[in-house]
């Protein structure tokens, strides 16, 4: 009886540390796969993460799945992209998941889009000028120059999350930092042949990594955005476009893809569909081969 | 300020060719460079650069003026603080087989003695226009409040829910105070506008009523630290709710033409109560909802009219319940596209006091009801860009038994004759929606409703109706 006993209550204690240990590790929620890939590469396998939305779905339009409420109720920490991105899905998500460590104004709730300067901030606002953001464009990872601020930002989150461990994230951190430095600069050398080149795209989705390379976007088959091309507004696109003067249409993964294409076909250019984050596409594995593949689809 | 624009410019604005923006380059921002980008300034020297910023410094500061005394008119304003604020309006285009009049009499035996016709007479009915507010009180709470300016035959205005919600507690803890719509079952807790069809279920409009259950009242709810979505609810109301076909908590006289008079005693308050549990499941993109619901409560209902056409009733029946079980099944194709089957069922059992009057006098008898019904809709969002659904709903009320003293009885009368309880009660809906953006909506529907019954006599009505919806101000969010 006895030995029985002393293994039942050994056991008992085992599986309580491994509990316990398991509830040590920081819960962090982000909405989008490329928050997921920066915290990985900042706390390693010291939390484990959660990612929302997935990388192909339009990120405007996330469907607000209630097992997320269960998720929530458990994070420590909440990261997300902010600029009215997530307007649509995160708010009725957090008012039900009933965690004061991750209400807007508490420590555990972050804002990415605070930390980085937003471009083509609209002057006034109106429905009548389609799905604006008030803030600003909120699609500034497309930036590679605006991953640092955003990752040191996620390291100061997650060092407040977890005091213990922030040394080991100051180090991964200034370790991602000086990778990132190196890959920068070949990013710029790849993109210096794109200077000047005029794209089209679907919706104003790429104007950070468009201006970044130094090319300029001529046009958005979106006559407004959120509204669907119309055949009138392609019309429009293709006679202020002469031939020659396009380099390219880019489009991303969710939407269809049959107005790009005919637009291309029209101007006799190529198209092309980006990833906009993380696994939108299978090449865009993680933070840094977002990076890649974008180039890569427009040096083509 | 022109000239820190210009600096800013030409500083960052205009790499040179073979330049590369070097590491350097890591922290400066792009949105300032961003108008300058495309322009082509022939490509100037570092120095000439300094140069040129000290001279510019120089004239901004020579030009920049003494501040001058400013307005302090807004010293004390505070808009910022003021709440979030949507407008909704809902507008429809109704065509009925018959008419208003008529309608209004149409029974659904055993369950209602009339039908609400509220949003559904012939012609354009403006049904609604309703104020949202919501903004945080303090560390501690968030307030929403919903006010409704209703039909203009009634000009009411309605404080449709006004309540705060903590935002601190620990634990996974939530407690909302104030007015509120009950968490009862899938429907009732959801506004109007995002229902998938223009009316309520059958079984809503008979067991809780058009409006849904919302009454002064508490709720605690608990979310369990889960990877799914487990979560419970308790809720204690007021219990004195206008116009619901089950729970109207008010005392009521009878007096019988020889004159013999009967009181009830008005129901304690508070007393309803609604207990209920969601849980939720995702199997990659296939998304399963369930949730039990049960309301408790003391069932008072009367029929007096003014002059008789039926003999006076009143019906009171302390622990009545309702309860509910709902199962929603959404299938997410892509981003846009989407199938979703929705199911909920809902029950009542009564059992309490029916006072009667008749010409010798007022009697009492025990009446027990045991009544039931179910909807199943399947609503499929079908375009790319996801601006057109498609849905159809079937309405069935599968158990209608209610005993007099134990015998067979419906509260139904004709001419004072009980007439023959009826189950099987049933009604269709087809919709076609379509949605120019998240903000307006226009939905066509059809129904073919074979629950009425006029003078005795099922009445198979026909509805078309065009209904446009449009929603102003901030974002809402997206439904489930």
């Amino acid at each position: 009886m006895k030995p029985m006993m002393t293994s039942f209550l050994v056991a008992t204690a085992i599986s309580f540390a491994l509990t316990v240990s398991a509830q040590a590790k920081t819960k962090i929620v982000v909405t989008y796969p490329y928050i997921a890939s920066l915290v990985g590469e900042i706390a390693k396998d010291q939390a484990s993460v959660t990612t929302l939305a997935k990388g192909d779905e339009d990120p405007h339009f996330v469907v607000p799945r209630p097992s997320f409420i269960g998720k929530l109720r458990q994070a420590d920490l909440l990261i997300i992209n902010g600029a009215s991105l997530e307007i649509g899905f995160v708010p009725p998500l957090i008012r039900q998941a009933n965690n004061p460590k991750i209400m807007p104004g508490a420590e555990g709730f972050i804002d990415l889009s605070q930390f980085v300067d937003l471009i083509e901030k609209p002057d006034k606002v109106s429905r009548s000028e389609g799905d604006i953001h008030p803030e600003g464009n909120p699609h500034f990872i497309l930036d590679w120059h605006n991953v640092p601020a955003v990752a040191r930002t996620v390291a100061d989150a997650l060092g407040r999350a977890d005091r213990g461990s922030s040394g080991v994230y100051q180090k991964n951190l200034d370790a991602f930092l000086a990778r990132w430095k190196v890959k920068s600069a070949e990013w710029d050398k790849q993109a210096e042949p794109l200077r000047g080149k005029a794209v089209i795209q679907y919706h104003r989705l790429f104007d950070y990594f468009v201006l970044r390379t130094g090319m300029k976007i001529v046009g958005e088959l979106e006559p407004k955005p959120g509204i669907p091309p119309t055949s009138r507004h392609l019309e429009e696109l293709i006679e202020s476009n002469a031939t020659g003067t396009v380099y390219m249409v880019v489009t991303d993964p969710y939407h269809e893809r049959k107005s790009p294409e005919g637009l291309a076909k029209k101007l006799s250019v190529p198209w092309a569909v980006l990833p906009q984050d993380v696994e939108a596409v299978p090449a865009a594995k993680n933070i840094f081969s977002l990076y890649e593949t974008l180039l890569a689809s427009v040096l083509k | 300020m022109i000239s820190s624009a210009v600096i800013t410019a030409l500083l960052l604005g205009q790499p040179t060719e073979g330049t590369v923006p070097g590491p350097g380059a890591t922290e400066v921002p792009v949105q300032p460079a961003a108008p300058a980008i495309t322009e082509p300034i022939p490509a100037p020297s570092y120095d000439d650069l300094l140069r040129r910023i000290e001279a510019l410094e120089k004239t901004a500061e020579e030009r920049t003026p003494p501040p001058a005394a400013r307005s302090t008119a807004g010293a004390f304003t505070q808009n910022r603080f003021n709440p979030d604020l949507s407008i909704i309006a809902d507008v429809a285009g109704v065509g009925t087989s018959i008419t208003d009049q008529t309608a209004q009499t149409l029974a659904v035996p055993g369950f209602l003695d009339q039908s609400d016709r509220g949003g559904k007479l012939r012609g354009i009915n403006f049904n609604y226009l309703e104020l949202a507010f919501n903004a945080a009180v303090d560390p501690y709470f968030d307030f929403f409040g919903v006010v409704t300016i209703a039909p203009a035959e009634v000009k009411v205005v309605d404080v449709e829910e006004a309540y705060v919600d903590t935002r601190q507690l620990p634990f996974g803890f939530q407690l909302r105070i104030g007015k509120f719509l009950s968490a009862f079952g899938r429907l009732n807790g959801m506004h109007k506008h995002y229902w998938d069809f223009y009316d309520p279920p059958l079984v809503y409009e008979v067991f809780i009523g058009a409006e849904g259950l919302k009454n002064p009242g508490l709720r605690v709810s608990w979310t369990a630290p889960v990877d799914f979505l487990l979560q419970f609810n308790f809720e204690g109301y007021q219990g004195v709710v206008d116009e619901s076909p089950t729970f109207n908590a008010v005392g009521y006289d009878l007096t019988a033409p020889n004159g013999a008079e009967f009181s009830s005693k008005a129901p304690f308050v508070p007393g309803l109560y609604v207990g209920s549990i969601k849980t939720s499941f995702d199997f990659g993109d296939h998304v399963f909802l369930a949730g039990a619901s049960l309301m408790y409560g003391h069932s008072t209902q009367t029929r007096i009219q003014d002059p008789p056409t039926e003999p006076d009733m009143a019906f009171s029946a302390p622990g009545t319940i309702l309860y509910n079980g709902e199962l929603t099944y959404k299938y997410l194709i892509s981003s846009y596209r989407s199938l979703t089957w929705q199911n909920e069922y809902l029950g009542r059992i009564s059992n309490g006091d029916l006072a009667q009057v008749s010409s010798d006098g007022i009697s009492h008898a025990t009446v027990d009801k045991k009544q039931g019904g179910f909807y199943s809709q399947l609503v499929w969002r079908f375009d790319e860009p996801g601006r057109w659904r498609m849905g159809a709903r079937f309405d069935l009320l599968t158990q209608n038994s209610i005993t007099k003293d134990g015998v067979a009885w419906n509260p139904y009368t004709v001419n004072g004759v009980s007439q023959p309880l009826h189950n099987l009660l049933q009604r269709y809906t087809a919709m076609l929606e379509f949605s120019p953006t998240e903000f307006s909506r226009f939905r066509l529907q059809y129904a073919y409703d074979r629950s009425r019954f006029l003078d005795g006599v099922q009445k198979p009505i026909h509805e078309v109706l065009l209904q446009m919806n449009i929603a102003v101000g901030p974002h809402g969010a997206h439904s489930f």
